[in-house]
């Protein structure tokens, strides 16, 4: 297998993109990646679109319609898709196809027009990503889904209400300094301990948005990469895991079992472990979903995640800075997208170009990307050493 | 007859068979013949693809495993809202989700629930948890 490299990134502005449709969203991301890289279309050779549903953007077989609009034809294109996963699934993919030698430069473009259809449509065409025999039945939301593992995580280990809010309190702090932020500001405890419930013990300060927006990155064999720059991002390690169809079924209701087999792969892979990461981009799509990641990817000890924020661990100057782009809570989420945009985060905060939200020194980071309510996971190692 | 508040699946053989033990008060789940696997909801196929599964009835006592109360729902369930979700655990480690029926104030993880059929109208009909 040979090595590869991130070498170009490009991000979209996230938000409720009234101005812009799927294409023109994927556009916005991918120009500037390609400039980024120093190449043209006509150096790409395939390229991996991540779009998790049609349904949102109402266009049978987006990615041609992606391909197209960004100037990847003739060239092949193809869509990956893995619910909220679909990202790293794509840069999978695209690892996989340059590392095997098949080909020497592929773009992933990871884009989510959400917001073509109202929030209750939104939540709906979400809710039958649960299975739709047994479980969608019940009029299980997503939320509802993640609220049950935050019931069960405040019964069993004492979390707080309170230390879920913390996680969207630091996320949005975060976030207010992200130009490419859907929802750029501040958020006190206060208000976000009293925010409307949405399914409980969830307010809305505990529920991602519901964004637009598009991310692009680059990859590129060693050969190419150390050909068009001289700060390439490697790949180092990726995991994956899946977990059972039915949340009922899961052998833990507070744990996510594929996102940990994940993170093992990923950290056995890079030959690292978790206390050598030193900036996380992690699949916040509900703060108990960034507290479950803590303790599965072993940054904190199982059941600890609530105190490992109120500790402020996961803050710059932490134990493990994560989200510190404001993650999905305030830069927002959209799904097809995420996977994506991690990693255009991890690879400027490797590059040291993250200005204000900077972690100092930053050689080794770790993403972790959740797909539905677990039934996808890939864990990347980003580092700037092979 | 239509399992849930809301589906658009094709009704297979497993699903009428759930379907009419409900109707007859009772809950059923499956088992396979070789590796002893409970499924509930019943599957017709067990994974170990070794043997055929046989139907079981269920004890229908369950403790109450986590549940949520959903304030703003999927479009189809919107007019329902809010309503409590529950996942039950049964005397053999099964766990299912369903509604329960009780005031939010009175639910505590670990109470006694019972999982007990619910005809919806004359062609539907569901299952719900409630307090035992």
């Amino acid at each position: 297998m040979r090595n590869v490299a991130v070498v170009g990134v490009g991000h979209g502005k996230f938000g409720k993109r009234n101005d812009a449709t799927l294409r023109e969203l994927a556009y916005e991301a991918t120009m500037p990646a390609l400039d980024d890289a120093g190449i043209t279309q006509e150096d790409v050779e395939a390229a991996v679109v991540t779009i998790a549903g049609e349904e949102f953007a109402g266009q049978g077989a987006p990615s041609a319609l992606v391909g197209d609009y960004t100037g990847v034809q003739p060239r092949p294109v193809f869509r990956v898709e893995s619910a909220c996963a679909s990202g790293t699934a794509g840069i999978k993919a695209a690892y996989g196809m340059v590392a095997s030698g098949l080909h020497d430069i592929v773009m992933v473009i990871g884009v989510e027009k959400m917001n073509a259809v109202s929030s209750v449509r939104a939540t709906e065409l979400m809710a039958r990503a649960g299975d739709t025999r047994w479980e969608y039945p019940f009029g299980v939301s997503f939320p509802g889904f993640y609220a049950l593992f935050a019931t069960r995580h405040m019964n069993e280990y004492g979390t707080t209400k309170e230390q879920l809010a913390m996680v969207g309190v630091k996320n949005h702090h975060y976030g207010a300094m992200n130009p490419v932020a859907h929802l750029p500001k501040e958020v006190s405890l206060e208000e976000a301990v009293n925010a409307m419930i949405i399914a409980w013990p969830l307010g809305l300060y505990d529920c991602c948005l519901i964004s637009d927006g598009g991310a692009t990155a680059v990859l590129m064999s060693e050969e190419k990469a150390l050909e068009y720059t001289d700060t390439p991002v490697w790949i180092t390690g990726i995991g994956s895991g899946s977990d059972t169809m039915l949340v009922a079924e899961r052998p833990s209701l507070t744990s996510l079992s594929g996102a940990k087999r994940a993170g093992r792969l990923a950290y056995k892979m890079a030959g690292i472990g978790p206390e050598d990461v030193d900036v996380a981009e992690v699949h916040d799509c509900f703060t108990i979903a960034e507290i479950m990641a803590y303790e599965d990817l072993g940054f904190c000890e199982t059941g600890k995640g609530g105190i490992f924020i109120e500790e402020e661990q996961t803050y710059i100057g932490g134990k493990t800075p994560v989200n510190v782009d404001g993650g999905l809570k305030s830069k927002g989420h959209p799904i097809g997208a995420t996977g994506v945009s991690q990693c255009v985060e991890l690879t400027k905060q490797l590059r040291g170009e993250c200005g204000k939200r900077q972690v100092d020194g930053a050689e080794i980071a770790l993403c972790h990307n959740v797909g539905q309510t677990g039934q996808f996971a890939n864990v990347i190692i980003y580092s700037r050493e092979k | 007859m239509e399992f849930g508040y809301v589906n658009w699946s094709t009704n297979t053989a497993v699903v009428d068979k759930w379907n009419q033990g409900l109707m007859e008060k009772k809950i059923l789940a499956t088992k396979c013949k070789n590796c002893g696997t409970v499924f509930l909801p019943p599957r017709g196929d067990c994974p170990c693809g070794k043997e055929d599964v046989e139907w079981i009835e269920m004890n229908p006592q369950a403790t109450l495993a986590t549940y949520t109360v959903i304030m703003f729902a999927p479009e189809s369930m919107s007019d329902k809202a809010p309503y409590v979700v529950a996942i039950g655990e049964f005397d053999n480690g099964v766990r299912l989700l369903a509604h329960l029926f009780a005031n939010p104030n009175d639910i505590k993880v670990g109470m006694n629930v019972k999982l007990v059929p619910q005809q919806l109208d004359k062609n539907r009909i569901t299952v719900k948890y409630v307090p035992d």
